[in-house]
């Protein structure tokens, strides 16, 4: 399951059994939720877009430059501080 | 106003609509959740004390029988009769398939929203007869007719492009994806993107970027299961660069391929990557790590 932490983008893709219907119309209709599995791709709210709407960040937060030793000493300490974090219960807080 | 007149005059509203080639207050009303639908099934309810007036069936034409059959999928839906329900959503929409063959572009968001509600009533039979301890087959029997839908607007010869179904191919190809994959049929979907490969499509980047973006996700996915790296990666490159930036959920499961794909290579994510995306640091933090200390060179 994937959690979110501050700073990470919010998900702004509704719930998909979400429907403008009244609330009375709704507790007669038990929800169309979706079986989720994990591999199968969410509808996207919006039908199509441009530029803006994308983020450029991910595809450039990589690094194949890995001669340089202390970068790799650097990256090495800080994903074994992230992983020891995520192994540690208290580290697994519900969120939202 | 008795139960039964109360949708005799919902079906005319469907007709109304066919006339008008309402696409979009069309594909609104036939969604099983939908407001409109709701109402309807409130006031039959409410004169008649029970759904009888469902289970009359006078139907003088695909339209009425698509929409009759829609409502008593609703009220079987209701009643978590889910077998019930997906069994009247099938038979809309066969009704409405033969309605789409006269169809043109217009046809397109009416069929996807029946298509999706008829994956999602699949799964909640098959569901609900596994419980029941019955074979569960209403996934593969949904796939076939979905797969019908998609050949009608994949060969669409309506000549002037912009009215063409062919426009709804990718969407359905993508919903297509989705049930093949559920049950597991990779040779399904290879056939697919062989059978789209050899159709005369206008070119892929011609559609909508939601269509793009998870067309090439599959694609990549499928390139993936199939260990043809370079393929992959240029589609869930190319998914993760123009994928929606709301769509965190999709950009962590593009993120899920690619990354193994990138670090093969020797490009690791950074930490900011990582941190961005938790599934992505636990599933791969301790082989980049690795990777990184040399212990894998």
């Amino acid at each position: 399951q994937m959690s979110t932490q501050k700073g990470a983008a919010k998900d702004g893709k509704a719930d998909p059994t979400a429907t403008n219907a009244n609330q009375s119309a709704q507790q007669n209709l038990p929800t169309m939720g979706a079986l989720e599995e994990d591999d199968e791709f969410e509808e996207f709210e919006v039908e199509d877009w441009n530029e803006a709407a994308e983020d450029i960040d991910d595809i450039t937060m990589w690094d194949d430059n890995w001669d340089d030793d202390d970068l790799e000493d650097d990256f090495s300490k800080q994903l074994r501080v992230e992983l020891e974090k995520v192994s540690q219960p208290e580290a697994m807080a519900v969120t939202n | 106003m008795s139960g039964e007149s109360r949708l005799y005059q919902a079906s005319h509203k469907f007709k109304k609509l066919n006339g008008q080639k309402d696409s979009v207050e069309f594909a609104q009303i036939i969604k099983i959740d939908s407001q409109y639908t709701a109402t309807v099934l409130r006031d039959i309810w409410s004169a008649d004390g029970n759904w009888d007036a469902l289970l009359t069936h006078q139907f003088n034409s695909a339209i009425t029988e698509l929409s009759l059959m829609h409502f008593r999928a609703a009220a079987e839906f209701c009643q978590k009769r889910f077998v019930e329900a997906y069994e009247c959503q099938l038979s809309s929409y066969k009704a409405f398939l033969r309605a789409f063959s006269y169809m043109d572009r217009w046809g397109v968001y009416p069929l996807l929203a029946m298509c999706k509600d008829l994956y999602l009533l699949s799964c909640r039979a098959d569901r609900q007869l596994a419980e029941l301890g019955q074979p569960a087959t209403k996934l593969e029997e949904a796939t076939r007719v979905i797969t019908q839908g998609f050949s009608m607007c994949m060969t669409d010869r309506e000549p002037v492009l912009s009215n063409s179904r062919k426009w709804g191919t990718y969407h359905l190809a993508n919903l297509l994806f989705a049930l093949y994959l559920r049950q597991k049929a990779f040779n399904m979907c290879n056939s697919m993107i062989r059978g789209i490969k050899t159709s005369e499509l206008p070119a892929l980047d011609q559609f909508p970027m939601s269509d793009q973006v998870t067309f090439r996700y599959y694609r990549g996915l499928l390139a993936f299961q199939g260990e043809d790296f370079a393929a992959a990666k240029e589609d869930l490159g190319f998914a993760l660069e123009h994928c929606h930036r709301d769509a965190y959920r999709n950009k962590a499961r593009i993120l899920m391929r690619l990354t193994p794909i990138m670090m093969i290579e020797g490009i690791m994510p950074q930490m900011r990557l990582l941190r961005k995306y938790p599934a992505i640091m636990a599933l791969y933090g301790g082989l980049a790590r690795a990777t990184v200390q040399g212990d894998l060179r």
